[in-house]
């Protein structure tokens, strides 16, 4: 459709008046000296909308009501007033008390505070536990004294990479992205390298079976979550797929089928529901519902969308 | 902080004295985008009441989510803006209905809001009519522009276009709704 930009300015001309408090009459009378019958018509309309929006108006009594309302129930009612008002986060404040609040963690489980071990554990990229977390990893991997049990750890701490960007997605924590990314390049460097030395000392075939469903399991599960996040969130991620892609296309060189066994489909069934269920748990916990609510959310109304169900409770809860 | 004062604050200093817990810079935000806000709901849904409590309800969530808001170069009437249709879609699906519908409906049964004379109120029931066979986005270009009033450079800023391109589309959007109504007088 082209525009008329005369005609275009001149209405605007004439919005801006009506807008300043002129009268339809007034404007219009304007209006009729250039003889356009069609820009009258379109002058028509705007003065409809314009006298009509009027009625839309809310009334002073519901404004001044409304606000006491509101002020007072937040007031009321602690659940209404956002986290960081309600209870300051010690660890969001400086990163020297993270520090030294991780150092004294450490300390705490020397003694043996299993406590804080399971908490860490459920711990994303960003929270204050979460250097604790990676440690624990980096010892727990120490431990092992086999090559395959090598793997194991790597491939665990591989699928828990995943499995926070997963949460952090569900969360809208797309700046927390990186440091679970890199982990997850890490964590593949490391177990290609285990996976190689392995190949070469004892060409495992059962370890080429799991190579090619873990390989395929990965992308399909960065594709996902890259469906789930804004642009900007996906430069990061798109450096995981790759490289999972790159991986699942190495896979038919080693020779590994692309059917896994009952076994494996049992296993990634299994990890997939440990999955889902990490993830319900995190958002049912930070929108204060229950995991039960998030997964009928989850797969009655957002058609198996994280990004769905986190849209859902915020809009619910507040946010854009 | 006296009264004065909040008329002199900027948007981003109350937000962040509200994020402080200071309820009353929430209540000066407040104050500022009510009428907006206000406008916008009852410009989509057909009585005062449910656009009364859907209004609060979006600054009840305002208020929630001011702990994520940043600036980064979308004012907050922008923002609360967002948060009135997430409202609104969630308020549609409750009701089972569609966005489009209900606009169509608009005001036609609101007998009991006194403050719309019965011309008026027949007027925007026949525009309202017309502004829903638009597409969604010349809808609120028009909502946003002709209804709240706003700037077309703050039409733009709400809805993620430049303020040239809103006052292009504007003027198709009015002419579409000229045809449509044409078209109608002409059977």
């Amino acid at each position: 459709m082209k525009v008329n930009m005369r005609r275009m300015e001149l209405l605007e001309d004439y919005i801006a008046r009506l807008e300043g408090g002129a009268s339809y009459d007034e404007v219009r009378r304007d209006a009729e000296i250039h003889g356009d019958e069609g820009l009258l018509a379109l002058l028509d309309v705007v003065a409809h909308l314009h006298t009509d929006a009027g009625g839309l108006d809310p009334e002073p009594a519901f404004i001044n009501a409304t606000e006491v309302r509101i002020l007072n129930r937040l007031k009321r009612d602690p659940a209404q007033i956002p986290r960081t008002v309600r209870r300051p986060s010690l660890l969001r404040q400086r990163r020297w008390v993270r520090v030294s609040l991780a150092f004294c963690l450490a300390l705490v489980l020397v003694f043996g505070a299993v406590g804080v071990v399971d908490a860490s554990a459920a711990s994303l990229p960003g929270d204050g536990l979460y250097p604790l977390k990676r440690a624990l990893e980096q010892v727990q991997l120490g431990l092992t004294i086999r090559a395959s049990a090598d793997a194991e750890r790597l491939q665990a701490q591989i699928q828990e990479r995943l499995a926070e960007m997963e949460q952090l997605a569900g969360l809208g924590r797309y700046e927390d992205f990186g440091v679970a990314v890199d982990g997850y390049l890490r964590g593949m460097d490391e177990w290609q390298a285990v996976q190689q030395a392995q190949g070469e000392d004892a060409g495992d075939e059962a370890g080429g079976l799991d190579a090619a469903a873990n390989a395929a399991a990965n992308v399909a599960v960065l594709q996902r979550i890259m469906e789930q996040v804004p642009e900007q969130a996906q430069a990061a991620l798109q450096r995981a797929l790759a490289r999972a892609e790159e991986h699942a296309a190495q896979q038919p060189a080693q020779g590994a089928p692309h059917e896994p066994g009952p076994d494996q489909e049992e296993r990634q069934a299994q990890h997939e529901q440990e999955r889902l269920n990490r993830q319900a748990e995190q958002i049912a916990a930070k929108y204060e519902v229950t995991v039960e609510d998030v997964l009928a959310v989850y797969h009655d109304l957002c058609s198996e969308n994280w990004g769905c169900v986190r849209t859902h409770y915020r809009n619910a809860g507040g946010e854009e | 902080m006296s009264e004065q004062n909040n008329d002199a604050a900027t948007d981003v200093e109350l937000i962040t004295r509200a994020k402080a817990g200071e309820f009353e810079a929430f209540g000066e935000l407040y104050r500022r985008y009510i009428a907006l806000i206000y406008r916008y709901l009852r410009s989509r849904v057909s009585l005062k009441e449910e656009a009364e409590d859907l209004a609060e309800e979006v600054f009840l969530k305002a208020f929630q989510g001011l702990e994520r808001y940043e600036e980064r170069g979308v004012p907050y009437g922008a923002y609360l803006y967002r948060i009135a249709r997430h409202t609104l879609v969630d308020y549609y699906r409750k009701r089972d209905s569609q966005p489009s519908a209900a606009t169509i409906d608009t005001v036609e049964d609101d007998q009991s809001d006194p403050a719309l004379h019965v011309d008026q109120r027949e007027q925007f029931r026949i525009i309202a009519h017309y502004l829903g066979m638009l597409p969604q986005s010349d809808q609120e270009v028009i909502r946003l522009r002709l209804l709240l009033e706003l700037s077309s450079e703050e039409t733009g800023q709400w809805l993620g276009k430049r303020a040239g391109t809103v006052r292009v589309q504007l003027f198709r959007a009015i002419k579409k709704l000229r045809a449509l109504m044409a078209d109608d007088e002409q059977r």
